[in-house]
């Protein structure tokens, strides 16, 4: 009886599952085939017909010096994309984290139109607004070059960065995912806070903070990967090789065939690191998307 | 409305009459447009909550879920500037008096309501305030527990010798610990007296309906020569057909008033099967028996309108019978129906 039972509720589940199967295999399917390339000689990709499918485990691709990765500037890529997307992530987490307590928490006039303005900002693309931010930021490159106050900074937006992070250090998003978790918390959490005579930012950080860790969390992984990501705006305010993130690095690879073994690597190179971040944060993932849905 | 230094006053009304408006204002929370709050001689609407020296226990207890009771009484303090060793013995003096002092370690989670309230209580007496404020902080709790904390709650107003302001809509939470009751109906306030005073003389419709339970039986009458014990005419009203004989004083305060339309109000414990020498004599049908095991509801079917009484359960009555139901003149209240505010003392 028992036995049978098992049996049929594995049968029952067996479409879901193979639905599941077959959906798991057409989205792991590019990374497969990048890490089956990654580990091809550059011969297999200069012959006649597409590349096997199957490795044929060259780890020179990696290691070889004057030829893998290794040899490349990878490294400096990877910082320089490490840097970027820290910056843009502690300056996300801080800027929204302020706009979303004062949409929240404060009474002013004028919040609900200025809210939806900042909405209004997740509506337009990054290439609507890519000229004029590289207009600003060419501008603000060029102050700092010509006016001597400035210039002893050596602060450089253009090959330099603070363009690549400037303008995207606030987002409409991160206000509003976090503005969302906070409506969540008790107003009287906060008053009788208030009546202890906490402050604003003692609010904040006392209150607040401890209690919207899952939703820091997940805008801190979404900020990360968008950041790691990016692509057009680095190719357009850099030019030095030094200062290329590695997207850009693994592009300007790919362009030369005779590279091709290499680039592939280089992708996974860049990858590892978003892996291991969406592993190791996964549980804040879940938990800030659909954290509030469920009283604790 | 005036609160006496150490009081247990009793903000009493239905949902969204503005009573926890009325506290938060006094907490600071929210502002006022007009008016004044003074606490002793100071005006306070200009004062930040935090420095009322007031302190509040919320109805959802308000507790931080990531700390620890502990913090959680201690968190008030910690902002004003005590020592270490002194937030520990006021923290653990808090602790003992409400009996809760096995349960710092945990976090909020891991109580019961009835202990999630102490804490909060602990958080707000661990201040040593002028005053508490307590915006309904029994209704989220089950009924036996609910007793329990009314007792505790008069205990510890005793042994803190502090202002008590508590906000409720439950009226046995008012006339069980109130020291005085303000009854409040769509942001106005209706009548301010001890419970006794708001329970016998309600000042209007609406005090005499909202306390008591079950509810002031309230009949239409208008007023009318009635025969008295001796046959002569005197002032006195009809309601529904029904003579009602008034006191003497009544009847004057009825006539000085002219009111022309009345509302009549008796108490269900004071209809009665046998009421010598009786201002009203109500017949009627009896169309629901409830029985508490102590006494027993009626609710009698008159020709136009409906009684309740309350019984004893020594009286056997059956559902669908006769009965007559007397009121004594003493206990008849006179409503004017217009301006629905009482007539007589």
């Amino acid at each position: 009886m028992r036995s049978s039972g098992l049996a049929q509720r594995w049968l029952r589940r067996l479409p879901s599952y193979a639905l599941l199967i077959v959906c798991a295999a057409i989205l792991l399917f590019p990374v497969y085939v990048t890490v089956v390339f990654s580990l091809h000689p550059l011969a297999e990709f200069l012959q006649e017909g597409a590349p096997s499918l199957w490795p044929s485990w060259e780890w020179n691709n990696y290691f070889a010096s004057g030829e893998g990765v290794s040899d490349t500037p990878i490294g400096r890529f990877l910082f320089n994309s490490l840097v970027m997307a820290v910056v843009i992530t502690a300056g996300q987490l801080i800027t929204a984290t302020l706009s979303a307590y004062a949409f929240a928490f404060l009474r002013f006039p004028g919040r609900n139109v200025l809210f939806v303005v900042f909405l209004a900002t997740m509506m337009v693309p990054l290439e609507v607004a890519i000229i004029p931010n590289f207009q600003t930021i060419q501008w603000l490159d060029s102050q700092f070059v010509q006016r001597a106050w400035l210039s002893w900074t050596n602060i450089r937006f253009i090959d330099g960065y603070p363009g690549l992070v400037a303008p995207f250090l606030a987002t409409g998003f991160g206000t509003f995912l976090l503005r969302q978790y906070f409506l969540t918390i008790p107003r009287e959490l906060l008053d009788a806070a208030e009546m202890d005579g906490y402050g604003h930012i003692r609010k904040l950080m006392h209150v607040i903070l401890p209690l919207g860790k899952g939703a820091l969390a997940t805008l801190a992984i979404f900020a990360f990967l968008q950041a790691w990501n990016q692509y057009l705006w680095p190719l357009l305010v850099t030019n030095d090789p030094d200062m290329r993130t590695v997207q850009i690095g693994i592009a300007a690879e790919a362009k030369d065939i005779s590279r091709i073994n290499v680039a592939f690597a280089g992708t996974i190179m860049a990858f590892l690191p978003m892996l291991l971040l969406v592993v190791a944060f996964q549980r804040y993932l879940v938990r800030g998307l659909f954290g509030g849905s469920v009283k604790g | 409305m005036e609160i006496q230094d150490r009081e247990f006053f009793v903000l009493l009304g239905p949902s969204g009459c503005g009573k926890t408006t009325a506290l938060r204002l006094a907490a600071g929370l929210e502002e006022a447009n007009e008016g004044g709050i003074y606490i002793g001689e100071r005006r306070v609407n200009e004062v930040a909550a935090k420095d009322r020296d007031l302190a509040m226990v919320f109805q959802s207890y308000a507790l931080y879920p990531h700390m620890s009771v502990y913090d959680n009484i201690a968190f008030g303090l910690r902002m004003r500037k005590h020592s270490k060793d002194e937030i520990d013995k006021l923290v653990r003096d808090a602790a003992a008096t409400l009996g809760i002092d096995e349960l710092l370690k945990r976090k909020p989670g891991q109580l019961s309501g009835g202990q999630r309230q102490r804490v909060a209580l602990g958080r707000a007496i661990v201040r040593r305030p002028q005053a508490f404020l307590m915006d309904e902080p029994l209704s989220n709790l089950d009924s036996k527990m609910r007793v329990q904390m009314r007792a505790e709650l008069v205990r510890l107003h005793r042994e803190l010798g502090a202002t008590f302001i508590y906000v409720t809509h439950d009226q046995v939470e008012a006339m069980t610990m109130g020291s005085r009751i303000a009854v409040l109906d769509a942001g106005r306030l209706q009548q301010v007296g001890s419970p006794q005073e708001v329970y016998d003389r309600p000042t209007n419709l609406f005090v005499a309906s909202f306390i008591g339970s079950p509810a002031m039986n309230l009949l239409e009458a208008e007023p009318a020569q009635v025969a008295a014990q001796d046959n002569s005419k005197k002032a006195g009203a009809r309601a529904g057909g029904v003579d009602v004989r008034l006191p003497a004083g009544l009847a004057n305060q009825l006539k000085e008033s002219g009111a022309s339309s009345l509302m009549l109000g008796i108490r269900p414990e004071h209809l009665g099967l046998n009421v010598t020498e009786p201002a009203a004599t109500f017949d009627g049908q009896v169309d629901l028996v409830e029985s508490l095991g102590n006494e027993q509801h009626v609710t009698l079917s008159l020709q136009r309108a409906s009684v309740i009484a309350r019984l004893s359960t020594t009286e056997r009555i059956e559902h669908g019978s006769s009965l007559q139901l007397s009121v004594a003149p003493e206990h008849v209240q006179l409503f004017n129906a217009a301006t629905k505010e009482r007539i007589g003392p």
